[in-house]
């Protein structure tokens, strides 16, 4: 039997406060890569919708606006990219536990051992796939190869779909 | 229902006790599946390499299957209990595939608590239970969201059931000799008026057919030539009525008076609170001699208790003594009735004395041939409210009139006794003590 474990936690705020400070962190990277101070002032006042209301659209477009704003940052490098790639996802990870907890609650850490575990597996998936692409040679990709991956995507897609069909 | 149809149902169905899909899930799969599809079409990496851990980790979190009807069961929760800590076990079955459960348990306050987010298989919990102050109150409400992996898919938040309880008011020991002690081995514990066969001495008398041979005092018949007898009190048990003025509960802030303090009704610290307090304390220490105790409600009459003795008696007072607290402050005029008081009655009057209503019923039944004991419980000293320019004087004016009531009650023979916070034990001993034996004098008690 479990003892008494509901006088100890962090407060209920600490996954707002890993949403804010994720942000702050995405926009301390956007500026370095060179975006413009207006589109960061914007992300800015997103961070903080998005930190005070988790349960909202606001973590959406605080993931997809880094992303676009990279592809037209004049300074933006392969660094940039996978602290993005790092930042970007805990800012998924974090919004999503925050929308289902009020502010005055109490976040166990064991509750967070497993959310943590699956974290860190599938950065180590896509730093590999990372890895991967950047010792692909640069250049023009020949065509068919884009259709295969473009196929490999979408086939990706329809697996998970059927895998989930048939376990149900 | 295939995993495709409880994912559309998911998608289709609002919040509630059923497994359902979060922005989180829209978030991930649109975010995911956008970047890298555009990322691909429009030969970025960049977005390819954004979007991959949304779109993995949103798989990932689907691929494990989550379903069944999570369930939160309380156990070992009495509904009665004393002021202090008590615990409980809150027994969590979190279905299939959860990984985290969001629920609502105390965490060292009164009360339900905040929502604490906890492993879905952390197994039974044990709940420590603060019970600060008597009176009705919830201990627990478990309310309960679990949560699949990251949180994409569901199920509630459901809003479960208030585990209420009633916290019996706290005894307080009174101090030794507030009544005579009992004797051992007869029955009551206090003289009568009638002959009877206790040790106490009531008469010398001539003697009559029909008395008793070892009655005779010999000394006293030889000296005075006749057979006389030697007559003994009897001993018989007290009849104690503790009338509780539940119409107006007041704390020493003037400006607190008309708002309503906490959801039990009671004011912690105010009179209403210090009355029920004492009069638990006065029926403990009574029933303890075997003496019979009753309750009256003088702002509602039908939620008395009629005289009884024992320890089931005094539960039985606790625990209406919490209905009246909670029924309090609704009648404009105290309600004392023959039947409520029983012939020769210690009445003991628990009232702050606001109003001019008590004070006639007290001496009512004074001169009605009751011993009565008045407990002011009027709050002191008093502080006026200092947001009125005209709180002071009218304030004074209300501690005149108080105080003249008093006086008229102690010239009709009744003593009171100021039983405000602190509560004074040993001048409640004294002034008890006197009532009993004026009692005596005036054959009150039988």
């Amino acid at each position: 039997m479990t003892a008494a474990t509901t006088a100890r936690g962090w407060p209920g705020w600490v996954p707002r406060a890993v949403v804010g400070a994720t942000g702050l962190a995405v926009a301390a990277v956007l500026a370095h890569a060179g975006t413009a101070p207006l589109a960061l002032g914007l992300y800015l006042v997103l961070t903080g919708v998005g930190a005070a209301i988790p349960a909202s659209a606001a973590p959406a477009l605080l993931i997809g606006y880094p992303a676009v704003a990279v592809l037209f940052a004049d300074d933006a490098g392969a660094g940039h990219v996978l602290a993005l790639v790092v930042l970007l996802h805990l800012l998924h990870v974090s919004s999503a536990y925050a929308a289902v907890l009020p502010v005055r609650s109490r976040v166990h850490p064991k509750a967070l051992v497993a959310p943590l575990r699956r974290f860190a597996l599938v950065q180590l998936v896509v730093l590999v796939a990372s890895g991967a692409v950047l010792l692909l040679p640069q250049g023009r990709t020949d065509e068919r190869v884009e259709v295969i991956g473009l196929t490999a995507v979408a086939g990706l897609v329809v697996g998970v779909v059927l895998l989930m069909r048939r376990r149900s | 229902m295939t995993r495709a149809d409880r994912l559309r149902e998911a998608f289709r169905a609002g919040r509630g006790a059923h497994w359902h899909a979060t922005d989180a899930l829209v978030r991930g799969v649109a975010l995911g599946v956008g970047l890298v599809v555009v990322g691909s079409l429009v030969h970025r990496v960049e977005l390819v390499l954004i979007g991959a851990p949304l779109l993995v980790s949103t798989l990932f979190a689907l691929v494990k299957p989550v379903g069944g009807t999570p369930s939160v069961t309380v156990v070992g929760l009495p509904r009665t209990g004393e002021v202090g800590e008590a615990r409980s076990v809150v027994e969590v079955d979190p279905g299939e595939g959860a990984e985290v459960i969001a629920i609502r348990l105390p965490a060292g306050t009164p009360g339900p608590g905040p929502v604490h987010l906890l492993p879905a298989r952390v197994g039974p919990i044990t709940v420590a239970l603060r019970r600060d102050a008597w009176g009705e109150g919830v201990d627990l409400r478990p309310d309960h969201l679990v949560a699949g992996p990251d949180a994409l898919l569901v199920h509630g938040p459901v809003t479960a059931g208030e585990r209420g309880r009633v916290v019996l008011p706290p005894v307080a020991a009174l101090p030794a000799g507030l009544l005579p002690a009992r004797p051992v081995g007869l029955v009551g514990a206090h003289r009568a008026r009638r002959p009877g066969d206790s040790v106490e001495l009531r008469d010398i008398r001539a003697f009559q057919p029909g008395d008793r041979m070892r009655r005779i005092d010999w000394r006293v018949s030889l000296r005075s030539g006749n057979l006389h007898v030697r007559e003994h009190h009897a001993e018989a048990d007290a009849d104690v009525v503790l009338a509780l003025d539940t119409r107006v509960d007041v704390g020493p802030e003037v400006a607190d008076w008309s708002t309503s303090e906490s959801a039990s009704g009671v004011r912690p610290g105010g009179s209403l609170d210090q009355a029920v307090r004492t009069a638990v304390s006065l029926a403990a220490n009574y029933l303890r001699q075997g003496d019979r105790v009753s309750l009256v409600d003088l702002g509602r009459p039908q939620l008395g208790v009629r005289p009884g003795v024992g320890r089931r008696h005094l539960l039985r007072l606790r625990n209406q003594l919490v209905v009246c607290a909670r029924s309090a402050g609704w009648s404009p005029r105290p309600v004392l009735t023959h039947h409520q008081l029983p012939h020769g009655a210690l009445l003991i009057v628990l009232s702050p004395f606001l109003d001019q209503h008590t004070a006639d019923l007290t001496v009512h039944a004074a001169r009605s041939g009751h011993p009565v004991l008045a407990l002011d419980l009027l709050p002191s000293p008093l502080v006026p409210d200092p947001g009125t320019p005209w709180s002071r004087p009218a304030l004074r004016i209300l501690e005149l009139e108080h105080d003249t009531r008093l006086t008229a009650l102690r010239r009709q023979g009744i003593p009171v006794v100021a039983a405000s916070p602190p509560l004074g034990h040993r001048e409640l001993a004294v002034q008890a003590r006197r009532v009993v034996r004026s009692g005596r004098r005036t054959g009150a008690f039988r």
